[in-house]
């Protein structure tokens, strides 16, 4: 059998590939997303060898910042990046990629240098190991940007990302029965990648590395989808589960990691979504509130949106990671994008006016589930 | 997994001759289902045909691992067939030349169904027992667009494979399938029902009503259609740990009494 990306801990030297990290409970590998607060609640970081779907949010362009993010990341851990975009410029979206901010490592070495020169008299053990760990970036898990700064050209070039975009998909789809055919050039596109950097799990390499596929609104219109119908308007057109049962396929058996965005607003087929949810492995659900009636609302002033975490995957084990809670809430700063978990404002003022329906229907009181608090002596 | 067991009613060496078995999962995961049978008739000796639609060889292999059997020793002493159901489907719309053209072809799983039927064939030539065979999952065949009407037929043919001549000679029959969110998904529950009706055993997981929840992690109800027992319909809510599932009565989760 052909040995897939799962590889538990022992057979695969994880240390030696940059930018991952095994999960903590269950010897996957995991790369970051791009986004810190991202990777602590889904537990570590995104799978090797797995498929996260993006739900978009209304006008995409929070979902297009999660993929600005995760594209930078791959610069930053020297990571192999695919690019494929058909509603904007791929080379736009790269050139607007959000700078990293880097810590200063010369002022860490010159504060421990007197405290070097003694003996050590507790720790004497380490006394023979280097004083600080060489901060090279591309070891550390997980980076900080900042929005205001984009990336240095030479930094992105030195991953050579492949991109592809409209007019290459335009151009190069060839007509087929099966599937529609832009899908199925992406499809030969991310296995051409996948061959030429090595990345399959049956190739050996010295160096091994992962390749980030970013893929920016599939299935949006410039796509030739019609929302999940056919082009008589009334079969299914089963283009976007088929390319991404065969995408699966390609990315259990690669060291890769893929992250989609969908339009899923756009698919009013009942039950639809629910199927591509299924054949993906990681689903998150964006809803900002720009331009709703949410926007006004005294509860969500300190945020932009709200976070869902719809499915996380099962890999490997019995178990999947389950949070504490799926339902988040996201906040975008001048110089930040953090995905937080939702708290109401300390006090709702009393003349702000209320919709009758409950604000935030995910919202669980934490009273009401599985409280493992003792009755409160004072209570009476 | 003993936990499993005594929740579908089933003792430990219970040969489940002729049975056929449908296990759904609606908004919770109820994958665990499929390794329990994993495991338990590899445990006993059946031979099995595992046939995979929705995951890597590698996942299944790690999770039985956990519930102590080895799937790749299983295959090597012939008492295990697994049909890479994802590669054979999933490479027909890859650019790479399809080796199975007869079984991923899109208008009939005739196919598909023959492959089953000899790897079956094979497996009852090579063991005493009469072989198991699981199917993980339907709703992968619908989502590429076979129609209902197709795949019922499928598992219809199926249920006919493992009725052999004789009361010991008959096989088993355990089918997976989600549905989603009840009712959403029209042809999926039309899938769903029609297959439970072609079922001795109906087993549904799916989330609990008030939400998602970290201790309890959904119920699970089980029917059964033999209308001799007493007791044919359980209810029960559960809790998936690293190498066991913990079951207990609604309401009654050790994290909710404290």
């Amino acid at each position: 059998m052909a040995t897939t990306s799962f590889q538990k801990k022992a057979r695969v030297k994880i240390n030696q590939i940059p930018g991952t990290k095994p999960s903590l409970f269950n010897n996957q590998l995991l790369i970051s997303s791009g986004v810190p607060s991202l990777d602590n609640i889904i537990g570590g970081g995104l799978a090797v060898g797995t498929v996260c779907l993006i739900e978009e949010d209304v006008y995409g362009s929070y979902s297009r910042l999660l993929l600005k993010y995760f594209s930078a990341e791959a610069a930053m851990t020297g990571h192999s990046l695919l690019l494929a975009s058909a509603d904007q410029d791929p080379q736009l979206i790269v050139k607007e990629l959000p700078g990293p901010i880097l810590d200063d490592p010369g002022d860490v070495t010159k504060g421990n240098t007197p405290e070097q020169s003694e003996n050590m008299k507790i720790a004497w053990r380490y006394q023979h190991l280097p004083a600080s760990q060489a901060g090279h970036s591309s070891s550390k898990f997980g980076h900080y940007y900042d929005l205001t700064k984009v990336m240095e050209p030479q930094l992105i070039s030195s991953v050579n990302p492949a991109l592809v975009g409209i007019e290459e998909l335009e151009r190069e789809c060839k007509e087929c029965k099966d599937l529609n055919p832009k899908y199925k050039y992406l499809l030969k596109r991310i296995e051409e990648e996948i061959d030429r950097g090595h990345f399959s799990t049956t190739e050996q390499t010295d160096k091994r590395s992962i390749l980030r596929i970013a893929v920016h609104s599939l299935g949006s219109p410039l796509w030739d989808e019609c929302g999940g119908l056919a082009s008589n308007q009334e079969d299914l057109d089963y283009s976007l589960p088929r390319f991404l049962l065969a995408l699966r396929v390609l990315m259990r058996s690669a060291f890769a990691v893929c992250m989609i965005t969908i339009p899923t607003h756009l698919f009013q087929i009942p039950g639809y979504v629910g199927r591509l949810r299924k054949m993906c492995d990681t689903v998150l659900h964006m809803d900002s509130f720009a331009g709703s009636d949410k926007e006004k609302n005294p509860a969500f002033k300190e945020y932009h949106g709200l976070f869902n975490i719809v499915q996380l995957p099962r890999l490997n084990s019995l178990l999947c990671h389950m949070p504490d809670t799926l339902d988040f809430a996201f906040k975008l700063r001048r110089k930040k994008f953090t995905i937080e978990k939702l708290h109401l404002p300390p006090e709702l003022s009393e003349t702000a006016n209320r919709n009758q329906e409950d604000p935030v229907p995910h919202l669980q009181p934490s009273t009401a589930i599985c409280s493992t608090t003792k009755p409160n002596k004072l209570d009476f | 997994m003993e936990d499993v067991n005594n929740v579908l009613d089933i003792a430990k060496d219970d040969n489940l001759y002729g049975e056929v078995i449908t296990l759904a999962d609606s908004t919770a995961d109820g994958t665990f289902l499929i390794h329990h049978f994993l495991s338990f008739f590899l445990g006993n000796n059946r031979p099995v045909c595992f046939v995979s639609l929705s995951q890597s060889f590698g996942h299944h292999k790690s999770v039985c691992q956990k519930l102590g059997v080895s799937l790749t020793q299983k295959i090597e002493s012939s008492h295990l067939n697994f049909f890479d159901g994802l590669k054979v489907f999933g490479n027909r719309f890859l650019d790479t030349q399809p080796e199975n053209v007869d079984i991923s072809n899109t208008t009939s799983l005739q196919g598909f169904y023959k492959a089953i039927k000899t790897n079956y064939e094979d497996l009852q030539d090579k063991n005493k027992a009469p072989p198991v065979v699981i199917v993980d999952s339907l709703n992968v065949l619908l989502n590429i667009g076979y129609q209902v009407k197709e795949i019922s037929a499928f598992v219809q043919y199926l249920c006919h494979l493992i009725s052999g001549p004789g009361c010991d000679a008959r096989g088993t029959l355990i089918t997976f399938l989600s549905i989603g969110e009840n009712g959403l998904d029209e042809e999926t529950s039309l899938l769903w029902r029609s297959v439970v009706h072609m079922s001795n055993m109906d087993v549904l997981v799916s989330g609990l009503e008030s939400g998602y929840c970290k201790d309890v992690h959904g119920k699970i109800e089980v029917k059964r259609r033999n209308l001799l027992k007493k007791n044919s319909q359980k209810t029960m809510q559960f809790k998936v740990n690293d190498k066991s599932v913990n079951f207990f009565a609604s309401g009654m989760s050790r994290a909710v009494l404290g």
